[in-house]
């Protein structure tokens, strides 16, 4: 069991954290912002710009040795979908003048540096995993061109291949993920399979099983990430392995039905009543 | 066909028992920041996956929109789990899951 983990930068907002802005690389704030619990769509806030990064590195370090001395077999670092080193990576949510912006290699250092302080918390390159999602779409992400996003992608999974980690997970386009519609659709498996050389690469992305199979065994990836299929599934495995049918999910639950006072009605259902 | 998913999949030490892996998936059932009996009992149902990510856990007090502002710590569930759900409540997920962890974790922890 590895736990992922999670710095939402510039996609948080005050009235969550106390009147207090979020985080961010530079002084821009996300298109879009529509929050579950706050009425109507009060937008994504711009964010204050980190003053030093290594700041932020420091108390994803601190998490990296809780995770390691809770148990956790591993570490991922979610480096996808928008969040804090994600804002890093890509060119139009980092406009950072100093040595964590600008180039390709300066934009990727955050993630890059991230992730040798999880390698070095757990001692072992094979616990520290890295999800990405080169596409882009939610959040307000992605690069204007598949050009761009694959010169940035392409240096970032090189440099993280040579860390030597235990996987980087790739997220591929899908619709439900780009709300405002600018993620970019093109494949970025075949970009990224050859020249990830030393890790394992993960995909991720609405594969049903047929699919799944079949990157496996034709697209050269070592496993596939499934998320929405194991919500009512909990024997997935043994549901793909017998050819059995799938359970629908119970979307209403799927964070839980609120009461007024803001407390979840009753968790088990939609969550662990699928036996 | 399947047997491409089902087989095992060795990476550094730990052996996945097969190919399909848990993505990590917010569920906003951690009231207070933390996970419970019942998030330790939605994860072990999930054992048989070769590896579950889980949840994204916040490395320090951020707000997001999975709890309201009225909430009496103003804080997103995961929040506070950054510290919170590794200090305690991963260890209750392990204490409970260790016959569990032979799936993606040959050795003792």
């Amino acid at each position: 069991m590895f736990a992922q983990l999670w710095h939402l930068g510039r996609v948080s907002h005050p009235l969550h954290q106390c009147g207090q802005n979020p985080i961010g690389p530079s002084a821009i704030a996300a298109n879009g912002g529509k929050f579950r619990y706050l009425v109507e769509t009060p937008g994504y806030v711009t964010p204050v710009p980190i003053k030093n990064p290594k700041d932020v590195i420091a108390l994803y370090r601190k998490a990296a040795e809780n995770a390691k001395k809770a148990g956790f077999d591993g570490i991922e670092l979610h480096s996808a979908n928008g969040y804090l080193p994600h804002q890093f990576l890509e060119s139009h949510s980092n406009k950072r003048t100093d040595e964590w912006g600008g180039s390709v290699e300066n934009r990727s250092r955050f993630t890059l540096e991230v992730l040798k302080e999880f390698i070095s918390v757990y001692g072992d390159s094979k616990r520290v995993g890295v999800k990405l999602s080169p596409n882009g779409g939610y959040n307000d992400m992605g690069e204007k061109t598949f050009e761009e996003a694959k010169k940035l992608y392409s240096h970032l999974v090189q440099e993280a291949d040579k860390l030597n980690l235990g996987y980087i997970q790739v997220a591929r386009f899908l619709p439900d993920f780009d709300p405002s519609g600018r993620g970019l659709k093109d494949d970025f498996l075949a970009v990224l399979k050859p020249l990830v050389k030393k890790s394992s690469l993960f995909v991720n992305g609405g594969y049903g099983k047929d699919e799944a199979v079949e990157v496996i065994s034709k697209s050269g990836a070592d496993a596939v990430v499934i998320g929405r299929p194991f919500l009512a599934n909990p024997n997935l495995v043994q549901v793909y392995e017998k050819g059995l049918p799938l359970k629908q999910p119970d979307w209403m639950n799927l964070y839980g039905k609120l009461t007024p006072e803001c407390k979840i009605e009753n968790p088990r259902v939609g969550y662990v009543d699928f036996n | 066909m399947t047997l491409a998913l089902l087989s095992p999949l060795n990476v550094g030490s730990i052996t996945l028992k097969n190919r399909i892996v848990m993505a990590s998936m917010t569920r906003n059932r951690c009231p207070g920041t933390y996970p419970d009996e019942v998030v330790v009992k939605y994860y072990e149902e999930r054992a048989s996956a070769g590896l579950i990510i889980t949840e994204g856990v916040l490395i320090s007090p951020q707000g997001f929109k999975y709890i309201s502002q009225t909430h009496k710590h103003n804080y997103n569930f995961k929040e506070l789990n950054g510290l919170m759900l590794l200090e305690f409540g991963a260890r209750n997920i392990l204490k409970h899951g260790r016959r569990l962890l032979p799936l993606s974790m040959p050795k003792a922890v």
